[in-house]
């Protein structure tokens, strides 16, 4: 009886695994052999000039659509949508469809083309499988209903802002809002849709205005691959970004939205991320003695040098936002950062007087385990000795080492000293904290910038935390040949514990940041062939290739608005396109801290 | 019968201590490392022999018990540290530190269904398995 019910379970389990994988399951049609040839193909059609080869026109297409866009700074302005047995058919199809074109419009648009591969099932009626039914950014969702099949490619999901907007849980931000998308589809249709489904396509767009054609995946054409020459380049762009997106006063856009061409500066202006941009700025100019770049840092720290709360004045120097009764560490300790990399890359002494200002402040906050207070009361006088905020320690900490390299002082020594033996030791002194490790990248930063100042017989300690921080971040780092990466190429290089929420640009460019330290940390007391210095140069590796790919360039900035105000920058992710100025402080220096790694 | 059966559990728990504890999330604690080595040596060592001997084997018994003991042992000690951990993580780093605190408790809980378990079968197992029958 026993074995009979097992059995009969075992044998449901199977039918329903089986039922539900065969109607998620996608199959794709090969690409194309020439596929570039398309959009010169489309092209030459709608300029009514000499048609070239086509070396796809017999492939068979069985009935899927072909795709063809215009889009004009950043707006599509055509599309038609065309179908027939093989490719050739289909491509007239849309071209005709895509008619008619003003001259004007097609000289200075780019032409997309989105060859449907393949079409799945999707569902309309259950929320969170419509939500996760799709991959973000590779996917396109289409419906059927009154005898009409409407196609929303990746680039129209993609400018309605329709993925990581379902939230199933608090601060939890995934997949595709089914609301929204079903309202987008039902609106195309004119009616509710009787069918809805995801496709995957095939998608090329011109480099230029009847450009080279290039493969696109996920909103974004194919970045370089690393080499000493492009990080740095990529680095300036970075650069070039925020200077062009710092106003008069010295203050940056804290963000900027490149489909809308939005500049905003916010309510919620971070300091410690104005800060952070500027630090960024001063370690380019080592590379790049730029006077308009000196030139727009020191006005982003003089920003910064008047950022001063009553109370903050003195010996002590604290930054903070004047209106607020308190002011918090982290916007002071990467102040220091910033004014210190502006003295160690300049030799500039003009904020000597703020980098020794910042550094007491610094000081005053320890506490006599080590570790810092968080926030601090100007007008009283008064740390506040128990409320703790992520990051801020770490911050402190590498704004101490740097200081230390133009201001050689015992006693800030002996503070770094004591700021790491709790950042790599008190603080994981548990059962529990053998197992994990925080947001350490600042830690393993300060370790590598403060190791001469550090005493020998402590830096081995040091060094064993970030190599375990290492360890620990690279087994979160999406790599070649996992089946995950096969399957989602767009993953490689990226840091995430799921294909299902969409890699941000931001964690990867801060950990690679440190994942530098770490190698450099590693070479100080291995030899290069040892696996502790192999190991974060494979990740580094990986993880500028993710970087150099996401970087807005001209090529790819097909869904901007305006490519000039994009241009160096980095979005949040694939699917929220928008910049923020720390995503390019971490993934920008991540780049500029690689070019040694090389 | 009942012994190969707790023999059988014994290998593969051991087998999944040894996953769990060194690849799935290893420990940086060299303490733990040892710890959790032991445990699974004498586990995996009074499974084959279990596994072997059958019902009736006295060194199986013996063995049994000795491991129960000692992942019982591992396991109180750990829910001792586990609390110690989530009180540092509340206290220590407030909002933050309470969603940590909050996890380890979680963790806690894992390793009394995981690690607690099967030494209290298995021990009360060979204890009455020892009592004479009347």
């Amino acid at each position: 009886m026993i074995g009979r019910s097992v059995a009969a379970l075992v044998l449901m389990i199977v039918l329903a695994s089986g039922t539900m994988l065969a109607w998620a399951r996608m199959p794709l049609r090969p690409p194309l052999t020439a596929p570039t040839q398309a959009l010169t193909y489309v092209r030459a059609s709608l300029a009514r000039g000499d048609l070239p080869s086509l070396l796809d026109e017999a492939r068979p297409q069985a009935g899927l659509p072909v795709i063809v866009s215009l889009f004009d700074h950043g707006t599509r302005v055509g599309r038609g949508v065309g179908r027939g047995a093989t490719f050739g058919e289909a491509l007239r199809a849309a071209t005709e469809g895509l008619r008619p074109v003003d001259a004007a419009l097609l000289a200075r648009g780019r032409l997309k083309l989105d060859r449907v591969l393949g079409e799945g099932a999707l569902s309309s009626s259950i929320a969170p499988l419509f939500a996760l039914g799709t991959v973000p950014a590779r996917d396109g969702i289409g419906a059927e209903g009154g005898g009409r099949e409407v196609y929303f490619t990746v680039d129209d999901l993609l400018r309605a802002g329709a993925w990581s907007a379902y939230t199933p849980a608090l601060e939890l931000s995934l997949g595709m809002d089914p609301a929204r998308a079903l309202r987008m589809l039902s609106t195309a249709l004119e009616r509710r849709p009787v069918r809805t489904f995801r496709f995957r396509a095939e998608e090329l767009v011109e480099a230029t205005p009847g450009g080279l054609a290039l493969p696109v995946m996920c909103g974004r054409t194919p970045g370089p691959e690393p080499t000493r020459e492009r990080l740095l380049a990529a680095a300036g762009e970075g650069g070039r970004y925020l200077l062009s997106h710092l106003d008069e006063a010295g203050r940056f856009d804290y963000e900027y939205y490149t489909i809308e061409d939005e500049r905003v500066g916010g309510q919620t202006y971070s300091l410690p991320r104005h800060a952070g941009a500027v630090s960024f700025l001063a370690a380019l100019y080592a590379h790049a003695h730029d006077a308009q770049l000196k030139a727009g840092m020191e006005r982003a720290l003089d920003w910064l040098v008047r950022a001063r709360p009553k109370g903050c004045d003195g010996e002590r120097i604290c930054v903070g936002d004047p209106a607020l009764g308190v002011v918090d560490l982290g916007s002071s300790a990467l102040a220091l950062v910033a004014a210190a990399e502006y003295e160690r890359t300049t030799s500039d002494p003009r904020y000597e007087p703020f980098v020794r200002g910042l550094t007491e402040f610094v000081l005053s906050m320890q506490k006599a385990d080590g570790e810092l207070c968080h926030l601090f009361d100007p007008v009283q006088q008064r740390r506040d000795e128990i409320t703790q905020m992520l990051y801020y320690s770490g911050e402190a900490a590498y704004g101490l080492a740097l200081t230390l390299a133009r201001h050689p002082d015992r006693r800030v020594a002996a503070a770094l000293d004591r700021s790491l033996e709790y950042l790599t030791h008190t603080q994981y002194d548990h059962l529990a904290g053998q197992f994990y490790l925080g947001e350490d990248h600042w830690t393993c930063m300060a370790v590598d910038a403060g190791w001469d100042f550090l005493p020998p017989d402590h830096r081995r300690g040091y060094a064993e935390l970030c190599e375990a921080f290492g360890r620990f971040v690279r087994r979160e780092q999406f790599l070649p040949g996992e089946s995950t990466v096969a399957a989602q190429p767009q993953l490689v290089g990226a840091f995430g514990l799921s294909a299902a929420v969409t890699p941000r640009t931001t964690p990867v460019g801060s950990r690679t940041e440190s994942m530098v330290s770490v190698w450099r940390i590693a070479r100080r007391l291995h030899d290069d062939g040892d696996p502790r210095v192999v190991a974060p140069r494979e990740q580094v590796l990986q993880a500028v290739r993710y970087l150099l790919a996401h970087q807005i360039r001209d090529d790819g900035s097909y869904l901007m608005t305006s490519a000039a105000a994009s241009r160096g920058g980095f979005l949040m992710s694939d699917t929220e396109r928008h910049i923020r100025i720390d995503f390019i402080q971490h993934a920008a220096s991540a780049l500029l801290r690689s070019v040694d790694v090389l | 019968m009942r012994a190969r059966g707790y023999g059988l559990c014994d290998v593969g728990f051991a087998a999944l201590y040894a996953y769990a504890g060194f690849e799935l999330a290893p420990s940086r604690s060299t303490g733990f490392v040892i710890a959790l080595s032991v445990v699974i040596g004498l586990l995996a060592s009074a499974g084959l022999v279990l596994l072997a001997q059958g019902d009736g084997g006295r060194a199986g018994r013996a063995l049994g018990v000795v491991a129960c003991a000692v992942l019982l042992a591992f396991t109180a000690v750990c829910l001792v540290l586990l609390g110690v951990s989530s009180a540092f993580l509340y206290g220590t780093y407030g909002a933050i530190g309470r969603g940590l605190g909050a996890l380890t408790l979680v963790v806690a809980a894992l390793v009394v269904e995981i690690f607690g378990l099967l030494p209290l079968f298995q021990l009360r197992f060979h204890l009455r398995a020892r009592e004479p029958k009347v």
